[in-house]
């Protein structure tokens, strides 16, 4: 079943990239795909002033690695519910974790390798907080 | 390069209807519609070039181009949508 809804809501499913959503309410409804929108303020996180800044660094005048137009691009390659469930700023994570593999700064294995480690470092802290 | 506006203001334009995975800068909602040319935005960086490099030099005429609702969404509600267009986007209308 949800492979069934996942092969509907594909980018190029009706022609559609991840972002183009205008019109296309109703094909979200019926395949179950949540699309309200919040309205509590949500906190500012720590991660998000990080990846704000990472993305300045990247995209640099002069040696600048991606651009706002290769930004987009990346994330238009979600499928449709991964684009409507990523928060902002975890979209601009997702897209500029692909541009960087893309461009060779890094591999896909080292980025999984990398993100274990620091899951685990997190955790550590997080049981050393709680004794 | 020599500036080349391809469509006149008032001119009705027929937006392609053409489907890519590639990064474009035409909404779903308005391929295959017909609208008229209100604006020429003269020459800008083209986005759906320089997704795929840093080092784009490519541009693109853009033109305003306005849609009635009726026409996109069908019904009766009034008014209309304006969108800036990329000639290669476009097409004649046949009068």
């Amino acid at each position: 079943m949800r492979d069934d809804r996942k092969s509907m809501i594909e980018p190029q499913s009706g022609g559609r990239l991840a972002h183009d959503l205008g019109g296309f309410l109703e094909h979200l409804l019926c395949h179950g795909i949540d699309v309200s929108i919040s309205k509590e303020e949500t906190l500012k996180q720590p991660y998000e002033e990080r990846t704000d800044a990472l993305l300045l660094l990247l995209s640099a005048a002069g040696r600048g690695l991606l651009n706002v137009h290769a930004m987009r691009r990346a994330s238009e390659q979600f499928n449709h519910e991964d684009y409507l469930k990523l928060s902002y700023y975890d979209r601009w994570l997702r897209a500029m974790v692909a541009l960087c593999i893309e461009e060779g700064i890094f591999s896909e294995e080292e980025w999984l390798v990398k993100r274990q480690q620091v899951k685990r470092q997190s955790e550590a802290i997080q049981r050393r907080k709680s004794d | 390069m020599t500036e080349v506006q391809e469509f006149q203001i008032g001119q009705m334009v027929n937006v392609k209807s053409v489907c890519t995975n590639k990064h474009h800068r035409v909404p779903f909602y308005l391929k295959g519609k017909i609208g008229k040319v209100t604006e020429y935005l003269g020459l800008v960086e083209n986005p759906e070039s320089a997704a795929y490099s840093k080092y784009n030099l490519d541009v693109y005429p853009l033109y305003r181009v306005c849609f009635k609702q009726t026409s996109l969404w069908g019904g009766e509600q009034n008014g209309e949508i304006y969108a800036d267009l990329a000639g290669k986007w476009l097409f004649e209308v046949e009068v």
